[in-house]
């Protein structure tokens, strides 16, 4: 997928999330009573950024008209791995929050991390573990409550 | 004067100079790590000062906000890598001056025209806000629904260099305002049927999300790292840093001044600061009125204390809106304003009046905090340097947890590190693209503002739109609006130009 492609299809989803917007709101009224009614304002809001979202696509669309034909993108995997990992993980970690007691909780989420971001060797990634999961544990109990086990 | 004067005694206890102390070492920790910025630092801080009470929880955040436009010198002249972008400028002459075995003196710059600047500005912001405070009071509802827009429109227009995406994150922001139970009627609007979102999407969490966890994410996707090795600063001498400033007084006035001018302005920023009195310091060796035996990039001293005094003074002049308005120019007045509406306060022009010991202790924790970010500059600045060798793998998912965990304890639900996660992800994909997150967290600070004003304004004139255009307020502000918007036609008009000359060279 080209540059341009990609950012049409971010145009695009700005455009139907625009449109859910004022379906979600379709039961408000401009006006209700005489009065600028509650849904009023958020279908404002979603017509601008429709507005938007189809004056940007036709500026790119022009755009895209005069330049030369686009190079093939090379998909970046190193670019796309490290973040859709750290999402993964931290998805986890929101998920087995509550359940799972914080401490090897966060330690195994540390440790994870570390593999993730690769901190190396393996002495390293042990004491950093420790290190950061220590911090982080003295951190956040007293915080927390200890609502959390 | 009175509520003046009893601020000033609250913020000299002990307890609150120590945070303010306290938040000044963190901010300048955070400002020195490139990657960390202001509004992490405050988003992440914020769950932690929300246990306190409001004077000491402004303390902590105003003393971070301020130390961190000081730290950012740090690796900018070290590093060539600005911590934050507030820095980028100092760069520019900071760093060839480390080369010429200069760090300890571009530093001890840095630190003290930092100081200065901020403090200056300080010193003309406060007699400002007292007239502004004064007029604030007066100002209509429709009037403040339109300084919002206009704020909007210009954050949008300079925060991403690209205005149309930078409207469409406002207006983004400003639709996820409106979730929740409308305040006006009662309805709830966009809920979905969750009854987590009938309280409206939780600000905190959203902000943990776009300026903690999007930036690790943006962060380890580059796959950036440190790679040099700090220069060790070695010639450092408080004495000389003041005879310095003093030989350059007429630099760091004029940084101060384009500072405190530029802060006012929603969106500009301190970025823009730096550059402008670069900009300033390379005309004066033009035309000869800065006697140097070195040129432009071969370390020049006033080129890093200009862009720091600059830099610094937009502190003071971003409090003036953000105080008696209630607008915010930046990400970071944005999180401290958004951190007054948790504390249940309504930041805008009866904030003075309704708050008044509040009020008048952020302004004067504003002043104390470039004392305190000096003093602690100058007592850690080895410790800070060493900083710099911290691992970033075990530093950014340190920030990780802080920012999961951050949200969960704002309001002790794990539903919270989902709305977090969702933002940061949201985040990520906004800056891969081009589209400002700032402007996005202006859009949800400002949304219920915007809309609470609109709607009173029709409701008081029932339903007449002319009352958007009948004061003079309205008028200047409908005024920079449609202003904004024609540079942006005439900068796309341009820029197409360029392009199809340069298509016409191609096909020749």
């Amino acid at each position: 997928m080209t540059q341009s492609q990609q950012e049409a299809l971010t145009l695009a989803v700005v455009g139907a999330f625009a449109v859910f917007i004022f379906w979600e709101t379709r039961e408000f009224a401009a006006v209700q009573n005489g009065q600028f009614s509650p849904g009023a304002f958020p279908r404002l809001a979603a017509g601008a950024l429709a507005a938007l979202a189809v004056l940007r696509m036709i500026l790119l669309v022009v755009r895209v008209a005069n330049e030369p034909p686009p190079k093939p993108a090379q998909w970046a995997w190193e670019s796309v791995r490290r973040p859709l990992g750290a999402t993964v993980l931290m998805a986890a970690y929101a998920a087995a929050f509550g359940s799972v007691p914080f401490a090897p909780l966060t330690v195994v989420f540390i440790f994870s991390a570390f593999i993730l971001f690769g901190v190396r060797p393996l002495s390293r990634l042990i004491a950093g573990t420790a290190l950061a999961s220590t911090f982080l544990y003295v951190l956040f109990v007293p915080l927390l409550d200890v609502g959390v086990n | 004067m009175e509520h003046f004067l009893s601020s000033f005694a609250a913020v000299l206890l002990p307890t609150n100079l120590g945070l303010l102390f306290l938040g000044s070492v963190l901010g300048l920790l955070v400002g020195v790590l490139p990657g960390l910025s202001s509004p992490m630092a405050l988003a992440l801080l914020i769950p932690f000062a929300f246990g306190m009470e409001p004077m000491s929880a402004f303390m902590i955040l105003i003393g971070v906000y301020v130390g961190t436009k000081t730290g950012g010198a740090f690796s900018a002249i070290l590093l060539r890598t600005p911590g934050t972008p507030a820095a980028a400028a100092t760069a520019m002459e900071g760093y060839p001056m480390a080369r010429r075995g200069e760090a300890g003196r571009a530093l001890g710059l840095a630190i003290g025209a930092s100081f200065f600047g901020g403090m200056l500005s300080w010193l003309v912001a406060l007699p400002l806000i007292g007239v502004i405070g004064t007029f604030a009071i007066r100002i209509s509802s429709a009037d403040l629904a339109l300084i919002g827009i206009m704020a909007l429109a210009a954050v949008a227009s300079l925060s991403g260099g690209d205005l149309l995406k930078g409207l469409i994150a406002a207006a983004l922001g400003i639709v996820f305002s409106t979730v929740g139970v409308d305040e006006l009627s009662g309805v709830p609007r966009l809920t979905l049927d969750n009854y987590h979102l009938l309280g409206g999407v939780p600000f905190l969490a959203a902000i943990i999300g776009l300026f903690a966890i999007a930036t690790v994410l943006i962060d380890i996707s580059q796959a950036t790292g440190i790679g040099a090795t700090p220069t060790q600063s070695n010639n450092f001498s408080i004495r000389a840093v003041f005879r310095d400033l003093w030989i350059m007084r007429k630099v760091v006035g004029v940084g101060t001044i384009i500072g405190s001018i530029l802060g006012i302005v929603p969106g500009v920023g301190s970025d823009t600061a730096g550059w402008l009195s670069l900009a300033y310091v390379k005309r004066q060796i033009g035309m000869g009125a800065i006697l140097t035996d070195r040129r432009m990039g071969e370390g020049v001293p006033h080129g890093v204390a200009g862009p720091e005094a600059a830099n610094n003074a937009v502190t003071g002049g971003a409090t003036i809106p953000m105080l008696t308005l209630g607008i915010p120019g930046d990400g970071s007045t944005a999180i401290m304003l958004g951190a007054l509406m948790l504390f249940g306060l309504q930041p805008g022009p009866m904030f003075f009046q309704e708050s008044p010991d509040l009020a008048y202790g952020i302004l004067i924790a504003l002043g104390m905090a470039n004392l305190t970010t000096l003093l602690a500059a100058f007592m850690f600045i080895r410790p800070f340097v060493s900083v710099l060798k911290i691992d970033r793998a075990m530093l950014l998912s340190t920030v990780l947890v802080l920012a999961l965990v951050g949200s969960y304890a704002s309001s002790n639900t794990s539903y919270d590190m989902t709305v977090a996660l969702v933002f940061g992800v949201l985040g990520f994909f906004m800056n891969k693209y081009g589209y400002s997150i700032p402007a996005l967290a202006l859009g949800l600070i400002l949304g219920p503002v915007i809309e609470a004003n609109f709607r009173r304004a029709l409701l008081l004139t029932r339903g007449d739109y002319w009352t958007f255009l009948t004061s003079p307020i309205s008028l200047i502000c409908i005024l920079i609006i449609v202003f904004i918007g024609i540079k942006f036609c005439l900068d796309t008009w341009r820029r197409s130009r360029v392009e199809g000359d340069r298509m016409a060279r191609f096909d020749k």
